[in-house]
């Protein structure tokens, strides 16, 4: 999906602190794309400033730096395109659902 | 008889001639005397009405002088219009308001609360930094265990 919206959007990947070989070898299989960027949150500082206890948990940020979604645990690929498509055509009709930041509603069984 | 009669005819006529005479030089007198009368107020008319002919005339360029002058007034009212491109050259200065407009229309609602900025250190070595990002970002946190 990151291939389908590059140039359009920016995925980016911050990965729990762990052990850097591992974490290479688990994104090249996970990912699988170079058209995520991805590194390690060694201080745990995106992690907390975005209230994420477990994972995999997500969130997307509008151009104008807006928060208009999180979700923890796994997502429906097409709802994740669907907020990405109402963004970059401009729309303003979906509902931001960004949970309140700085919480730990981002906690998921991970 | 008859020869008589015109004789005396001829005699009466001449001498009534002799005395109305002196009349007839009156009346030729009177007659000269018209040219006199008429000939002084006809004079006097004729170069009065040219002095004032003259002196029309001579008003009459003070007038052109006059038209002249508002001529070159005109010119000085022409000069309006060279002011008039001046008003024109300010006419785009008045659209700065227009874009000043545009300017402050970006600042549009937000979609949502600010989301907290950060930076990620990559795993190609470079920097990511959220706020300096112009397109909607996907954030994907993940482990890898």
């Amino acid at each position: 999906m990151a291939g389908e919206y590059e140039g359009r959007v920016v995925v980016v990947a911050p990965a729990w602190k762990s052990g850097m070989e591992d974490t290479a070898e688990e994104a090249d299989r996970l990912l699988r794309s170079g058209a995520v960027l991805w590194g390690l949150d060694e201080q745990e500082e995106i992690f907390s400033a975005y209230g994420v206890g477990g994972q995999p948990a997500g969130a997307i940020v509008a151009a104008d730096g807006s928060l208009v979604s999180t979700w923890p645990g796994p997502r429906n690929v097409a709802e994740i395109r669907e907020t990405l498509d109402a963004l970059l055509s401009g729309s303003n009709s979906f509902s931001v659902d960004a949970a309140s930041v700085g919480s730990a509603t981002l906690s998921s069984p991970g | 008889m008859v020869a008589l009669v015109l004789v005396s005819l001829l005699a009466v006529s001449c001498g009534g001639g002799s005395d109305t005479g002196g009349e007839a030089p009156e009346v030729t007198a009177a007659a000269g005397a018209v040219p006199e009368t008429t000939a002084a107020p006809t004079t006097a008319a004729a170069p009065t009405t040219t002095v004032e002919g003259a002196t029309a005339t001579t008003i009459a360029p003070t007038t052109t002088t006059g038209a002249a002058t508002a001529t070159t007034a005109a010119p000085t009212t022409t000069e309006a219009p060279d002011s008039a491109p001046t008003e024109s050259e300010a006419a785009p200065e008045t659209e700065e308001p227009i874009t000043t407009t545009s300017t402050t229309a970006p600042p549009a609602e937000p979609l949502g609360p600010p989301a907290p900025d950060f930076s990620l250190e990559l795993s190609t070595g470079e920097t990511f930094v959220l706020s300096q990002q112009t397109t909607p970002v996907l954030i994907f946190f993940w482990a890898e265990w």
